[in-house]
């Protein structure tokens, strides 16, 4: 079964991004029951909408959330200047490649470094789904224009 | 010695410091894009002031929801209130979280396992706050 519960496509705001969470809530109470399994999710798509607020260099985004078989796939697109793709894409092959326990201790090094990037990320997103999830995440990105790279950004969970 | 006061908004927690109240909150989601701008006034006070607090204080944190960004803030707050506390402050941490909420458990529980900090939960929930110490 493939059910797409929620997409989203136009520009992303501080005040969109706060609806598009609260929208995300109401639709998952109605699709699962457990509480923790609604806020990791919410979670993981905060993260996502988060990178993609932070590095879309021009445009909108398109942001997707669906239930494929039994997993709830999140999914956003934006475009994003050749350093921020290439950092994004780099990031998630490093976390792909770590273990759970190389990724716990990833997290931790990040969070006591007291440092946030020049755009305000702190560098936890990524490592933070991968740590909730235990799952692969997947970044790719396509040249859009000269200076410009279509970036996409996927995470896929277990319903439980 | 000045207040603290930042209203709560959708994306960022409401802050109430108040010296002559002894407690000290931080209410409602911390999901603001740019968590490190946000905080910033908030670890200036903490740091210009702490060490100047009389008696026992209560740092009171009720966050339901919060990004990464905002957790990372939240670590070095707490940091500067671990380090005062090592000077001579007493300020004590009380974490308010919904009975049900394993995440943010878990996420109190290691950021007090990674600062070395006691931290105590206030369990709340439909019947009531119960307290668990930590």
């Amino acid at each position: 079964m493939n059910q797409n519960l929620i997409q989203y496509e136009g520009r992303l705001s501080s005040e969109i991004r706060v609806q598009l969470i609260d929208l995300l809530n109401v639709v998952s109470l109605a699709n699962m029951g457990k509480r923790t399994d609604l806020k990791k999710l919410c979670g993981i798509a905060l993260e996502l909408l988060d990178n993609a607020q932070r590095y879309c260099s021009s445009g909108g985004v398109n942001f997707e959330w669906r239930i494929d078989g039994t997993q709830l796939v999140v999914s956003i697109t934006n475009n994003a200047v050749r350093e921020d793709a290439e950092r994004l894409v780099q990031t998630v092959n490093d976390i792909n490649n770590m273990s759970a326990e190389q990724v716990t201790e990833a997290f931790r090094a990040q969070l006591t470094n007291e440092e946030f990037g020049a755009k305000g990320g702190a560098g936890l997103g990524m490592l933070q789904i991968a740590k909730k999830t235990g799952s692969r995440l997947l970044a790719t990105a396509e040249p859009a224009s000269a200076n410009e790279y279509l970036c996409t950004s996927q995470v896929a969970a277990n319903l439980a | 010695m000045q207040a603290l006061i930042i209203p709560a908004s959708s994306n960022t927690p409401g802050i109430w410091f108040e010296p002559g109240s002894a407690t000290f909150e931080l209410t409602g989601n911390s999901i603001p894009e740019n968590a490190s701008e946000f905080y910033q006034p908030v670890m200036g006070w903490l740091a210009n002031h702490l060490h100047l607090l009389d008696g026992e204080q209560i740092l009171r944190i009720k966050l339901s929801y919060f990004n990464s960004t905002s957790l990372k803030a939240l670590y070095m707050m707490l940091k500067l209130v671990k380090d005062a506390n090592a000077m001579g402050s007493n300020m004590r941490v009380e974490w308010h979280i919904e009975e049900d909420d394993e995440l943010l458990m878990e996420t109190q529980a290691m950021l007090s396992e990674m600062l070395g900090m006691p931290m105590e939960v206030i369990a709340c929930g439909d019947r009531g706050a119960k307290r668990e110490a930590i």
